[in-house]
């Protein structure tokens, strides 16, 4: 019989309870971009807001090097989706 | 793109794919598959298609890419999916700002961040060769790298909740993996300040861990599975979790991906054009 190697989560989510307590609009316009681009996953944003320091300096760097760099965007989005999958990532 | 045209970009004969995608995919298959290799004729490559600062936007990019997926997937990030899909309503609690994002009321955009000045980034740098000056050099052309790649390493390596010296711990077993002293050299004072020695370093290349407290032994095994073949099993990441918060597990995993690409390519720059002094 085929199985199939189905990954466990390891770290929590942390609730919207928690991140909108925080009133950050840097962090909310993360949040609400993803769920309309669907990248980065709503669920990868809530696994590293749980350090808020950690996630801000980390979101700006991907955002700003994605988003509003030199190069055209979808040159960057081909190197997102095929370096994950060379490195046998979900992408 | 079609999704058999995604599968095959990357490759020599790819189809629907320009010149800078083909030079930009290559380099980053250099750099997953055959990173000791990288050298300056893979620069030179990027350099006939993409200018200066675009080069240096690749790069870094591709640095990132290397080992930040990783560390979603060392968290276990694909167990809240459903088929490689993130399904809200399955998830075990509510998300921030979901309900917002249904709403027609338009998104604030995302805020530019206060940019840390490119000299007292150098600066620091210089003082505690931690990251190497050359390194921040290198980015210094692009207008926001320098500042965007210098705060997340300044966040998460040199700051944080995590005590300084397993992160330093975590930055030698990186050089050494990478073979690239100068990534962690022994004079940086970021190393002498955190007690860490030739001792410590014969002990990461020896693979022998057993001098470290329990709690380094475990962030140096995540370490070295993230910087190994990328993949952290059950046991290692229980070890951790045994030791670690999770909110110190996410600084822990951010300061190897934020190193773990750019050290590769670090040390296939050294040596090159592209760190001469302009």
């Amino acid at each position: 019989m085929n199985t199939v190697d189905i990954p466990r989560p390891r770290l929590s989510l942390v609730p919207g309870e928690v991140v909108e307590t925080w009133n950050d609009p840097e962090i909310e316009a993360h949040f609400r971009t993803s769920y309309i681009e669907g990248t980065p996953p709503p669920t990868s944003l809530s696994l590293d807001a749980h350090n808020r320091d950690t996630q801000r300096a980390g979101r700006r760097f991907m955002w700003f090097i994605f988003h509003e760099g030199l190069v055209e965007h979808r040159l960057k989005e081909l190197l997102r989706v095929k370096i994950a999958s060379w490195r046998n990532c979900d992408y | 793109m079609t999704e058999k045209q995604l599968t095959k970009a990357g490759d020599a004969d790819a189809e629907g794919v320009t010149p800078r995608e083909q030079a930009a995919l290559r380099f980053g298959k250099r750099l997953c598959y055959e990173w000791p290799d990288l050298n300056q004729s893979d620069y030179e490559d990027l350099l006939r298609v993409f200018s200066e600062q675009e080069m240096i936007e690749v790069v870094t990019l591709c640095a990132w890419q290397f080992g930040g997926p990783n560390m979603l997937t060392s968290w276990g990030a694909e167990g809240y999916k459903r088929d490689g899909k993130v399904v809200l309503e399955a998830l075990p609690v509510r998300l921030a700002y979901m309900d917002a994002a249904k709403s027609e009321a338009p998104r604030a955009p995302i805020p530019h961040p206060p940019m840390l000045s490119i000299p007292d980034l150098l600066d620091r740098a210089m003082q505690r060769r931690s990251p190497p000056p050359a390194w921040l050099k290198f980015l210094s052309p692009h207008p926001i790298l320098p500042g965007t790649w210098g705060a997340l390493y300044e966040a998460v390596v040199e700051s944080g909740i995590v005590e300084n010296r397993i992160k330093q711990l975590q930055r030698v077993l990186l050089a050494e993996y990478v073979q690239c002293p100068a990534w962690a050299p022994e004079a940086s004072t970021s190393l002498t300040a955190a007690g860490i020695g030739s001792r410590e370093r014969t002990a990461i290349r020896a693979q022998d861990l057993t001098v470290f407290s329990r709690r380094e032994q475990a962030a140096l095994r995540y370490t070295e599975g993230l910087v190994g073949t990328g993949q952290v099993s059950d046991a290692v990441f229980d070890d951790l979790k045994a030791e670690f918060t999770e909110s110190e597990i996410v600084e822990l995993g951010y300061a190897v991906s934020v190193q773990n690409g750019a050290s590769r390519i670090f040390r296939s720059l050294l040596g090159t054009k592209c760190l001469q002094p302009r």
